[in-house]
This record gives structure tokens, C-alpha cells and sequence, in this order.
């Protein structure tokens, strides 16, 4: 029943990305959906630093079948656990399929982060290549600050601007102030870009 | 026969306290309410545990034991390190 759930919730909205390893144990569904593009993650973690996953990418537009689905390993390379703070460096790769192309492809990437309970950055890189071209190529960067520090079991508030750039489109670096907020174990985001596409982003650890 | 009941009453209350046992864990790296789910869920696992109570202010992590458990600091250890985590130190309390 709760594989069912899991199962259920992910297919149910169009998500995708961040935080691929979580405490030893967990699964996570992780979503990033616009207009452009939609991302979906599927992870369980077998140890706090490593996390098998699967992942689906759309980046054509009228349509909802994804272009990518990409199996893949994801690792916690790094962790600093500081006093007031804490900085992750994760690697990701693997393997799958262009939907799109009918050909295989394979996948790498780095993601980077620190954060303390005001201030957040974040770093990521992705790669899906076959054997014949780029297939996609991502780039994100985000800052955040808190408004307020909250207690463990409340309502968390962020405020994010993310510059984000894929290989695909127009190139262009899109400029999207999001808003974060956290409740226990779910996670949500809402953004809208500079160019007025609209964002929605969910994480969820069982 | 009241002072007598109200003695033995207090007496096993106080004996009950006593053998409640809280540890004190001083977490490193513990700033994302998010990310610390972790603690509270897999301490939620272990039975010889009656609450926790995660505090990002002063980084402690109370773990309140069931009167008569035990945990070693070796369980406690492996679990803030399975959430992603680094143990500074633990202050047992009765």
C-alpha cells in the first residue's frame, strides 16, 4: 500500500529534483515542473550517502510523455557538518534511454550546496549524452534567504532566486524568484520567471 | 490512611522518574528542519524510545527512554550518522 502511494503520488504530478540522498532508509520523490520542463525522481537511500534513483525528463512541450528516463546512482561525496552549518557535494550518474531519439544515453552531474538557518546556495550540473550528440545539458544556480527562523516542527519560508539554463530552446538564463516553504517531511516550491513561466517543485521523504 | 496513600503514590512516581533516562545529544551540521526529519524518524524506530525532540536553536537532539531501556551511545552514534549527521557529544540526565 505505501509502495502503491509513493507510486501513485509521483505519477500523479509532473516533479523532479534536489536533495538525492536523504537519511539511510527513506525514499524520496522529488518533482520540478514549468512549462519548458518537467523532472521527476524516484530514490531510495540504502545508506545516508547513497541513493539508487530513477528519473524521467520532459523538454518538449505539448506533450506529456517524458523524453528521458535515465536509472541512476546517486552519491553524497562530501558532507561538512559544522556547528551552524552544513555543506553537501553529491555526484550522479547513469544510464536509460531517449524516448524521443530511440537511442541510449548516459547521464552525469554534480550538485553543491551550503546552508545555515538563513542563508542557502546551491549549484547543479547535469549531462545526458548518447552516443551521438548532447542530448540536454542543465544548469542551475540558487541563493536563498529565511525571513524568520522557525522552530523544528513549524513552517518553514524561503526566499530563492534560481538562474537556470538548459542546452535546448533559446539558451537563455531564465531568472526564477521562487518561494520555498517546508513542513515536516513534504517539501514544496513556487516560482514564476522573469519571462512569466510558472514553476512548481515538491519533495517528499517517507 | 490518606498520608499513607499519598506517600506510596508519590513514591512510585518517583521511582518511575528515576528510571527515565533522557539523553542529550549535541548535533553538528543540523540547520535544515527538512533534512532532520531523518533523526526523529529513525529514533521513532528503536522501541526503548518514548519521545524526541529536536532543537535547531541550541542543536540538541532529547531523546526520552522508556523507564527501565537502555540505549548505548553506540546506537545513538549509528543513528545520527544514518540521518546524515555528526554526534559532538551526549549528556545523560536521570
Amino acid at each position: 500500500m505505501r509502495i502503491f502511494c509513493i507510486f501513485a503520488v509521483a505519477c500523479w504530478s509532473h516533479l523532479a529534483m534536489a536533495h538525492p540522498v536523504a537519511f539511510k532508509g527513506s525514499t524520496g520523490i522529488m518533482g520540478y515542473h514549468s512549462s519548458e520542463m518537467t523532472e521527476m525522481e524516484i530514490n531510495h537511500s540504502l545508506k545516508h550517502w547513497f541513493a539508487p534513483a530513477v528519473q524521467t525528463i520532459r523538454y518538449r512541450s505539448g506533450t506529456s510523455r517524458p523524453d528521458l528516463v535515465v536509472g541512476k546512482l546517486n552519491f553524497l561525496l562530501h558532507r561538512w557538518n559544522g556547528e551552524n552549518y552544513q555543506a553537501n557535494i553529491y555526484l550522479h550518474g547513469g544510464a536509460g534511454k531517449s524516448i524521443t531519439e530511440r537511442r541510449g544515453i548516459y547521464h552525469g552531474g554534480i550538485t553543491a550546496d551550503i546552508e545555515d538557518r538563513k542563508f542557502y546556495l546551491f549549484g547543479e550540473w547535469n549531462s545526458y549524452r548518447s552516443s551521438v550528440k548532447t542530448e540536454l545539458q542543465t544548469w542551475k544556480v540558487r541563493a536563498g534567504f529565511a525571513p524568520y527562523v522557525a522552530p523544528f516542527e513549524s513552517l518553514h519560508s524561503w526566499f530563492i532566486v534560481e538562474l537556470k539554463k538548459k542546452s535546448l530552446g533559446d539558451r537563455r538564463i531564465e531568472v526564477v524568484p521562487t518561494l520555498r516553504f517546508f513542513y515536516q517531511n513534504v517539501l514544496w516550491e513556487v516560482g514564476a520567471s522573469l519571462s512569466g513561466h510558472v514553476n512548481l517543485n515538491y519533495i517528499i521523504h517517507f | 490512611m490518606k498520608t499513607i496513600v499519598a506517600t506510596f503514590v508519590f513514591g512510585l512516581l518517583a521511582a518511575n522518574l528515576a528510571m527515565a533516562e533522557t539523553a542529550n545529544v549535541k548535533v553538528n551540521g543540523m540547520v535544515c528542519a527538512f533534512c532532520a526529519q531523518g533523526i526523529k524518524k529513525k529514533f521513532g524506530e528503536n522501541k526503548a524510545i518514548e519521545t524526541v525532540d529536536v532543537d535547531l536553536d541550541s542543536k540538541i537532539v532529547k531523546v526520552v527512554l522508556k523507564k527501565e531501556k537502555k540505549v548505548t551511545d553506540e546506537e545513538i552514534r549509528k543513528t545520527i550518522t544514518d540521518s546524515g549527521y555528526v554526534v559532538e557529544k551526549i549528556e545523560r540526565v536521570q
